[in-house]
């Protein structure tokens, strides 16, 4: 088994046909380039139907606030010249669904300045269901990563 | 574990990542050989003003002429493998690139920033570049909505056959990239018992401020000491796995680490750039890491090929 905790599927696992890290980051990409070159299409493509989307104000775009495409149009609104990163930190899997965990970092350049900067740093938790053989974002929460947000506990030197 | 246990489309994705991501390994140390060897033959390197480098012999004098410029030590790349599209001549990557330099002294810049698109081969067995274009992204230059296709990959290749001998098996490196990235996140939200889940019960941290540090005893050192810093809330550490080599019934991997921070009230920063050397055991069925070193990556520090630089 290949399993380092309960449910836990990053990558391998015993059984067969199980998707790895790299299948579910593809829904997970394709969002983050549809978003850096302003493309709701591919953004859309992303998510399965009625997928439910928390933005980092904590704002849930139901259908009172416009569903998803409201959330895609004000995703598009921003200047060219941006990149997203991503890593996947944890994938857990319940009833054929995969939750995954990871890191975004958004780096903007603007063709009057000589060099790339870093502009923010966040957190994706996504729910992916399976449609037509792929996997898509049915649920996602995005949150800022900061000192303000993130609580680092200090570990003692000598346990307990 | 045999890779039928994977889906094709999984051990598709990992192949073609792997394929694009190593390259920055041997480019970033001016390894012209190693380079060079991540392409075909008769492949090619265009830059984004068109030039073209074909061919062993040209590949090499392009990691070279790079070599040489002022500044080279102390460079990573960084890449994210984006989507695979389907071309009349195979797969062809897109990936997004970052250019980060780190100098003694300073705090690490990132220099420039870009994406590839990466044309796949298969040669006997293995995965190799037939061409790389370079392309520029910023405000100007950046594709826009539908400048570039992003279609999913339908036909898996063979996973099966392209499994490369000397490489771990596709199950077997997804677990210890999973090991890797849980090391990090551990780190970055003080979790002792998380970061200790993947480290042998006598598993070794070679820190350069630390020393040798054995076992979880070591590794609550290593995290007191980090956690006590109070403008340490904020870090994220990014990994890019970069190269496997067997060693024993082990592997020993490579892999970047970049370390951001965001304080709030201040701009987000790239704090700090090196590398991992981890050694992995296998030992009642599961991976673990046996040692991991943490290395710095700066003008001084970068680990160079003994070649480097090359001569005109």
């Amino acid at each position: 088994m290949f399993l380092s905790a309960p449910g836990l599927v990053h990558g391998a696992r015993a059984g067969s046909g199980l998707p790895g890290v790299p299948e579910l980051q593809v829904p997970l990409l394709r969002y983050l380039w549809g978003l850096d070159t302003l493309d709701t299409k591919v953004m859309r493509s992303a998510f399965a139907p009625g997928a439910l989307v928390r933005d980092a104000d904590g704002k849930l775009w139901d259908k009172r606030a416009g569903g998803l495409e409201a959330f895609l149009r004000a995703q598009v609104a921003g200047p060219r010249g941006a990149q997203h990163y991503l890593q996947v930190n944890r994938v857990t899997a319940k009833r054929g669904r995969y939750r995954t965990e990871s890191y975004w970092s958004r780096v903007e350049w603007k063709a009057d300045e000589p060099r790339p900067v870093l502009t923010a740093l966040g957190s994706f938790i996504d729910e992916l269901t399976e449609h037509k053989g792929g996997w898509l974002i049915s649920r996602r929460e995005i949150a800022l990563w900061n000192s303000g947000t993130v609580t680092v506990p200090v570990v003692a030197e000598v346990g307990g | 574990m045999a890779v039928t246990n994977l889906t094709a489309v999984t051990a598709e994705q990992l192949l073609l990542r792997d394929c694009v991501m190593r390259c920055a390994w041997y480019l970033d140390r001016g390894d012209s050989q190693g380079f060079a060897a991540c392409f075909t033959p008769d492949g090619a390197v265009v830059l984004r003003d068109g030039k073209r480098y074909e061919g062993t012999a040209g590949i090499r004098r392009f990691v070279a002429e790079a070599g040489r410029t002022p500044g080279f030590r102390g460079r990573q790349h960084h890449v994210q493998p984006m989507f695979v599209e389907n071309s009349p001549d195979g797969p062809v990557v897109v990936s997004y690139f970052q250019v980060l330099q780190a100098k003694v002294g300073e705090a690490p810049a990132i220099v420039s920033m870009g994406y590839y698109r990466d044309l796949v081969h298969e040669r006997e067995g293995r995965l190799l570049i037939k061409q790389r274009n370079l392309y520029r992204w910023n405000s100007e230059q950046a594709p826009r909505a539908g400048d570039v296709s992003v279609k999913a990959s339908h036909n898996p290749m063979r996973s099966d056959r392209v499994q490369q001998s000397a490489q771990p098996s596709i199950a077997d490196r997804l677990e210890m990239e999973r090991l890797m990235v849980e090391y990090a996140a551990a780190l970055d939200t003080g979790d002792l018992a998380r970061m200790a889940e993947a480290f042998e019960s006598d598993g070794e941290l070679i820190s350069s401020s630390l020393g040798k540090l054995i076992g979880p005893a070591g590794l609550r050192r290593f995290l007191a000491n980090n956690t006590k810093d109070p403008a340490f809330a904020g870090r994220q550490h990014r990994i890019f796995p970069l190269v496997f080599e067997q060693v024993g019934e082990g592997w020993r991997a490579y892999s970047y680490w970049k370390v951001e921070t965001w304080s709030l009230g201040k701009p987000a920063t790239v704090l700090a750039l090196g590398y991992y050397e981890d050694l992995f055991t296998k030992r009642s069925g599961r991976w673990k890491l046996a040692s991991k070193a943490i290395r710095r990556w700066n003008n001084e520090a970068a680990p160079m090929a003994p070649t480097w630089p090359e001569s005109e």
